[in-house]
């Protein structure tokens, strides 16, 4: 248990640390099961089921998190050199290759030792996650579940509960998660506790309450904590924390330290010039310089649409009703992912609400070689806000895993140069506004 | 010595390579002074029959090849993309997708997704439609799901000015898709059977011009072309008898068809027209039957094998590939992928691996639609070609 | 007993050959024909060789068992099977000289070099890139520009004192630089051995790329090139010592894409023959 603050001055900067030691202890546990030769269900950001998995108690593997940890401890090129020997096309995305390479290797991780899996549940939000689970499939032999979850069928037209169509969407989820939780029964050979389910989903309610109150405490001036850098340690703990005790805690006390931020105008930066908004996946294998960059020159970033999307659209802040679990389960499901999709497939509406209400300076656009998931259709959405607002943004073209195609000085020149284009217009404004 | 069989082709060709959809804008316009509708859709499989009992003219749209140049599409999009979507963009802006009134994209990959939502940005005025064809199998809950999802694209191509979709008109629309899927596959069976009377290049056109034919016209001009080929006397050569796949979405220009064929290669199974021949049973209907229930039970039970389907079932990746090679008589695969397709990309190993198991010679590459240039690809066919027939037995 | 004929056709010339192999291995030649097609329909000039090497040969075509092209002959009407020309060169420039162990193909539009092992099997390849600079048709166009006759230009080139290098990365830039020599009075023998270098420099590069050792042989249209292969081999001396390469050159080099097309047609015929009589 993490011990309730007791000073101020303890409580600025804890987020991050505790975020940090838990995930020491995530991938610690992970090893631990690893070395026992016991196995884990791997789950994605993007609908996790983090709350059916964790009532029976298995322990869950995130491959995207174990990917992007091969970037950021400056690895994932060996890992994917692996797999690219074995056949994988370099066009393909980085995380799946560098779990290929991670399997191949036996688990062995810079972070401890991943176990293999039990089984493999992933939704549709991504369709390379379908494509990666079959891998594993034919790899182990292991039951792989897709959850089908509905998307938008058109961009601005949003079903809700009680329509008929919305209604039949979420039957479909409810039946796949009745499917899901007989094979768990099948994988565990424990018989399902639908109280157990209620207390993972009591948990899970605290945690969205608290993200979604997290990402609004960011509207404050200054912002309270960075998108890009912070906001990364919170989505880890977000997604591999989710309806456990430990998770709700932390999103708890991190709640209580941003608003103590929030109210003492604590923020990132000693001066925080630009606010910027992030549209798309982190350049991990620069992670911190890439933040650096801009902070550098006084940008920081107030949100992102990483935190809506990878967090499975925990941003919506849903509440189960635990006197239905399954039924609400479902419908919890069928928003927060669809939610999750639209953020990355139909973004642009919600990228501009996002600059409205976030006082923002600037958009910056990263779109990526791995994932066309989140990159399609980036370039066209700034297009439309720079038509429709005249809102400055920044498109910029890197990876998640390959620093093959990370330049740092063509990114610091592109960068430069949207500053320059930020403080023109600010000095302009200004001129004006004293006229 | 005239080859109807030969003019024929040119026919397609001139629908295929009409960029403006011309034939399109003419099948709408009634002699009454009226006009029907058309609506597009996107690679990989659509169920047109439901299109066609709205009284719609259903078109494929994949993209304008290598006879495109992209000037604004290029704007749209990242660089680590696929070409499809560049080039359907640049058709849309240009204007050459006019005649369409509305747009269908199925969930073949993120990138087809995301484009459904660019569309409705960019056209808001077109109709747009994303067609969730199910990941989940089972007919109680996929099965329905998908039904209901059908019925529900039918009412809106309702809402679009089309006919009920009712149970007689789509078991009718249904019945008239059966005779095309029959016709068709007896077109891919003469080729199976004598590839040098139905070269390759001649039945990708065959069938391209089946996007944008009205089916019952498509089904009578597969019937002249199966007559007039098959009486064809071309002598045989001694090629060997291989397959592509891969390239299922983004289609490769006809000169990379051409080029392989030149190289030496009967191709005598392929993956372009994937999406047309996506049920592989007729449906063979009743007037008992509920037709969008059987739709969706065709797609459960009788789905092509693509990559853009999800398969839970555990059968090593490439068995089907492997089992076609045995059934085609095959000799050997080429996998020709579309740059960054993740769908064709990501498989590749699963099935390299099962065709090393089986011991099946194989060559891979990428394309894109616009690739121009073909010598290396063109050297690294002749080269398969001649390992096959040479180095496969002498060594 | 099976006779096979092989027809190359390439950018500058058509070759046809006709060959009869026996179970003993034997390799016996009934006709080789190479024409040039100088601005002609190239159909009509293979029609015509083809009928040339029947008439050489005593035959008709029913005598022929496979006919066999090669290079861009994917469309002659009468072949029996196609093969690509690399497998074609290598199997060709082997029954030339049974030690040849790697093969420089120079022809009017490209060159490239193969490696192969004892039964011709290409074990690696390079070619060099679209650019027509460092070829046949570029070396024909310079002779002519010089007023020296094709055949002429070997022998010339051994007899230069002060070659001149020429740009070896472009055909326009080269031509430029030939006119500009000329227009200072450079020895038409030094230009020409000038522009065997600049090629040799390239053609060495290829063959250190592809690992070339002991014996290679030149095919295609330049084989016969006597001032080529004496640079290429300066060239190889100087820049690969460690290259144990041994550069020859063959009378009948021009030929051996349309020999090894007739002797692999040979070789598929009988094993088509003994599969299905098996």
């Amino acid at each position: 248990m993490i011990p309730p603050s007791t000073a101020p001055s303890d409580i600025v900067g804890r987020g991050n640390k505790e975020g940090g030691q838990l995930f020491r202890q995530w991938f610690a546990n992970l090893s631990e099961v690893a070395e026992r030769k016991e196995r884990a269900a791997y789950v994605f950001v993007m609908g996790s089921l983090n709350e059916i998995l964790k009532s029976f108690d298995m322990p869950v593997s995130f491959p995207e998190i174990n990917a992007l940890q091969t970037a950021i401890r400056r690895v994932s090129h060996e890992y994917l050199d692996e797999a690219e020997d074995i056949g994988y096309s370099p066009d393909i995305c980085g995380y799946v290759k560098a779990d290929v390479a991670l399997q191949m290797r036996g688990g062995e991780h810079p972070m401890g030792k991943i176990p293999k899996p039990s089984m493999a549940v992933f939704t549709n939000a991504c369709n390379t996650y379908i494509k990666w689970a079959e891998i594993w499939e034919r790899m182990y032999d292991i039951p792989i579940f897709t959850v089908d979850i509905p998307g938008t069928r058109q961009a601005g037209i949003v079903t809700m509960p009680g329509q008929h169509r919305f209604e039949n969407d979420r039957r479909y989820v409810e039946g796949q998660i009745r499917e899901l939780i007989t094979l768990c029964e099948q994988v565990t050979g424990k018989k399902f506790d639908i109280d157990k389910l209620r207390d993972c989903m009591a948990n899970a309610n605290r945690l969205s309450l608290a993200w979604e109150r997290l990402l609004a405490l960011n509207r404050s001036c200054p912002s309270v904590f960075n998108a890009l850098t912070d906001g990364t340690v919170y989505l880890g703990v977000a997604n591999g924390f989710r309806g456990t005790p430990e998770g709700t805690a932390y999103f708890e006390r991190l709640v209580e330290e941003m608003e103590y931020k929030a109210a003492h105008g604590i923020g990132t930066l000693t001066e925080e010039e630009y606010r910027l908004i992030f549209v798309g996946v982190p350049c991990y294998p620069i992670f911190r310089r890439f933040n650096e960059i801009f902070t550098e020159q006084g940008g920081t970033f107030v949100n992102s649409t990483y935190l809506w999307f990878a967090s499975g659209g925990t941003n919506r802040g849903y509440q189960y009703d635990t006197t239905r679990p399954i039924e609400s389960l479902a419908e919890g499901l069928l928003l927060s992912v669809r939610d999750a999709m639209d953020s990355m497939f139909h973004q642009y509406a919600m990228v501009r609400e996002m600059a409205e209400e976030y006082s923002t300076d600037g958009v910056v656009f990263h779109p990526i070689k791995s994932c066309r998931t989140v990159s399609t259709g980036l370039a066209d959405s700034r297009r439309a806000l720079m038509e429709e607002t005249g809102m400055p943004s920044l498109f910029i073209e890197s990876d998640m895993m390959d620093r093959r195609v990370v330049s740092e000085a063509q990114l610091k020149n592109r960068i430069d140069a949207f500053f320059e284009g930020l403080a023109s217009r600010k000095h302009q404004s200004k001129a004006e506004g004293a006229a | 010595m005239s080859d109807p069989a030969s003019a024929l082709i040119d026919r397609c060709e001139a629908i295929v390579n009409d960029l403006d959809h011309t034939s399109v804008a003419d099948w709408k316009r009634q002699s009454d002074g009226t006009e029907r509708k058309a609506v597009g859709f996107l690679p990989v499989y659509v169920p047109r029959e439901v299109i066609h009992a709205a009284g719609f003219l259903p078109v494929g749209v994949v993209g304008g090849g290598d006879a495109l140049e992209i000037i604004r599409g290029d704007a749209y999009f990242q660089s680590y993309i696929c070409h499809l979507p560049r080039s359907i963009i640049e058709m849309g802006l240009g204007g050459k997708l006019d005649a369409l009134d509305g747009m269908i994209f199925p969930s073949t990959c993120d990138v087809i997704r995301n484009l459904s939502g660019m569309w409705q940005l960019l056209f808001p005025d077109k109709w747009a439609w994303y067609l969730d064809v199910p990941q989940n199998l089972s007919p109680r809950l996929g099965g329905r799901f998908y039904a209901h999802d059908l019925q529900l694209m039918a009412k809106e191509l309702e809402g679009l000015g089309g006919l009920e979709v009712t149970p007689e008109r789509l078991r009718g629309s249904i019945e008239v898709y059966d005779v095309h899927r029959g016709i068709t596959e007896d077109v891919f069976a003469l080729r199976r059977e004598a590839p040098e009377k139905v070269p390759t290049w001649e039945l990708y056109m065959l069938i391209r011009a089946g996007l944008i034919l009205p089916v019952e016209d498509h089904s009578e001009l597969m019937v002249e072309y199966l007559e007039s080929a098959s009486k064809r006397t071309a002598k045989r050569r001694d090629n060997p008898r291989v397959i592509v796949a891969g390239a299922f979405c983004e289609q490769p220009p006809m000169g990379l068809i051409r080029t392989l064929e030149r190289a030496g290669c009967y191709i005598v199974e392929d993956d372009f027209s994937l999406g047309q021949r996506w049920l592989r049973e007729p449906l063979r209907i009743t007037d008992e039957d509920e037709p969008f229930g059987a739709l969706a039970k065709a797609f459960l039970e009788h789905s092509a094998q693509g990559a853009t389907r999800f398969h839970p079932d555990g059968e090593p990746k490439g068995e089907e590939l492997v089992r076609q090679v045995r059934e085609c008589e095959a000799e050997g695969v080429i996998l020709a992928s579309p740059s960054f397709c993740d769908p064709s990309l990501l498989d590749r190993p699963m099935i390299t691996a099962a065709l090393d198991r089986e011991g099946i010679p194989w060559t891979g590459f990428k394309y894109a639609e616009n690739t121009g240039q073909f010598q290396g690809i063109r050297e690294q066919a002749g080269t398969f070609s001649d390992s096959i027939r040479l180095w496969s037995e002498a060594s | 007993m099976t006779i096979a004929a092989g027809i190359d056709v390439g950018s500058g010339a058509i070759k046809v050959s006709i060959y009869e192999t026996g179970p003993d291995g034997a390799e016996t030649r009934h006709a080789l024909v190479a024409e040039r097609i100088r601005r002609r329909d190239p159909t009509v000039v293979t029609r015509e060789s083809w009928e040339l090497a029947l008439k050489h040969a005593g035959m008709v075509a029913g005598d022929v068992a496979y006919v066999a092209t090669t290079g861009d002959g994917e469309n002659v009407p009468w072949a029996t099977g196609h093969f690509y020309g690399m497998t074609t060169h290598a199997r060709g420039a082997l029954h030339l000289d049974p030690t040849a162990r790697a093969v420089l193909d120079v022809g009017s539009l490209h060159a490239r070099a193969m490696k192969m092992d004892p039964r011709s099997k290409v074990l690696k390849y390079r070619m060099t890139s679209q650019c027509a600079s460092g070829t046949g048709q570029f070396v024909e166009n310079i002779a002519r520009y010089l007023g020296v006759p094709a055949e002429d230009v070997g022998a010339r080139s051994l007899q230069a004192t002060e070659p001149e290098m020429v740009s070896s990365i472009c055909a326009v830039l080269a031509e430029t630089d030939v006119i500009n020599m000329v227009s200072r009075g450079i020895d038409t023998n030094d230009i020409l051995k000038g522009i065997h270098m600049s090629m040799s420099l390239r053609f060495a590069k290829l063959l250190r790329s592809v690992g070339a050792d002991g014996v290679v042989l030149i095919t295609g249209g330049q084989s016969r090139d006597v001032g080529l292969l004496a640079t290429l081999r300066e060239a190889l001396a100087k820049k690969a010592k460690n290259l144990q390469v041994e550069v020859r050159n063959h009378e009948q080099g021009i030929y051996a894409g349309a020999i090894g097309a007739a002797l692999w047609g040979a070789w598929r015929h009988d094993y088509l023959a003994r599969k299905e009589a098996s």
